[in-house]
């Protein structure tokens, strides 16, 4: 039982004594050069990151603007739907102002025919009256 | 005539300039500082990994890191501790990821698909029996350090390299010496008792 303790001692103590053995390493000469490849590599992959974060951000910024734009003319165009009387009211006005703007004295020929037109017509109808009975 | 000698540089060439060299006395900085620890880390990272590339590619890896953080580097300790302690960090990690690696492949190789390229010794050394031996006690000496606690790990190893005094050991480990020479103790401890039950049962 002894002897198997010391074979055992014996293992453990060559298995430690791995870790004293071990060589020191030297870097390679390429080491620094190797080093700032991967930082440049780091670098240029973040580069491409925050472009490619960037485009979307404009992409994303141009969609909200679409979005708020397509709302906005949907609201209004709902709220001016939605009051209909106000609308009625607002065509009525607007006839209203058209009629006085073609009824002013700059178009007074058209009336000023309307008139005569009739005048002749009530100076023809009493004659015609009279000569009758 | 002689006014005419002085032409004035605009603001903005200037700052170009300034900024030039800034960045210039940064790289040479940053040279020097490979330069000088570059062996240090990858031995370091060498007592942790056991594997020679894999504690290359540590040691680029703990200078990227130093090289995009010198900014946020606070002085409160050594220029050199913040490396090494960078160094220990990026080790200790890349043993989790190893170990959570093993185990998914033990778990493949209990479902049937093994890697039959994991399991091939290394062919450098002129004796392959000695190689393939030395290699296996190492592969023990791994897993039973991989059973210790971090800090006790940590105050092992770096106990067992040249050019770490208990102080730095405790400057990278934010701990007291005594601690440390406790630590480095109980590891000792814990160590032979993980191989004395491996090799009791083998």
């Amino acid at each position: 039982m002894k002897g198997h303790d010391k074979q055992i001692e014996e293992q453990i103590s060559e298995t430690m004594q791995m870790l004293d053995g071990l060589p020191d390493l030297k870097t390679s000469p390429l080491f620094r050069v190797h080093v700032m490849e991967r930082i440049d590599a780091i670098d240029q992959n973040r580069l491409e990151h925050s472009l490619i974060k960037g485009g979307v951000n404009i992409r994303m910024a141009l969609a909200a603007l679409l979005i708020a734009v397509n709302i906005g003319s949907a609201t209004i165009f709902l709220t001016s739907t939605s009051s209909g009387k106000s609308g009625i009211a607002d065509a009525g006005d607007a006839i209203e102002q058209l009629r006085d703007d073609y009824s002013g004295p700059e178009l007074a020929y058209y009336a000023e025919t309307a008139i005569v037109a009739d005048n002749i017509r009530n100076e023809q109808l009493p004659a015609t009256e009279n000569g009758k009975p | 005539m002689e006014e005419s000698r002085y032409v004035a540089i605009p603001a903005n060439a200037k700052s170009q300039s300034l900024e030039r060299n800034r960045v210039t006395s940064e790289d040479k900085l940053f040279k020097a500082l490979v330069n000088e620890h570059q062996d240090m880390v990858l031995n370091t990272c060498y007592r942790f990994v056991l594997n020679r590339e894999d504690a290359e590619d540590l040691a680029q890896e703990v200078f990227v890191e130093v090289y995009r953080s010198l900014d946020n580097f606070r002085e409160e300790s050594k220029l050199s501790t913040w490396i090494y302690r960078i160094a220990v960090t990026k080790s200790l990690d890349h043993l989790r990821r190893m170990k959570r690696k093993k185990r998914f492949s033990s778990l493949k190789r209990i479902i049937g698909i093994d890697d039959p390229a994991e399991e091939l010794p290394s062919p450098s050394g002129d004796n392959p029996e000695k190689t393939l031996a030395e290699k296996e006690k190492l592969t023990i000496l791994q897993d039973a350090l991989n059973t210790l606690p971090d800090n006790q790990k940590t105050a092992f190893l770096l106990s067992k390299q040249d050019g770490y005094s208990n102080s730095e050991i405790a400057d990278i480990l934010q701990t007291s010496v005594s601690a440390v020479e406790s630590l480095v103790h109980r590891a000792k401890k814990n160590l032979h008792d993980k191989l004395y039950t491996y090799y009791q049962n083998r």
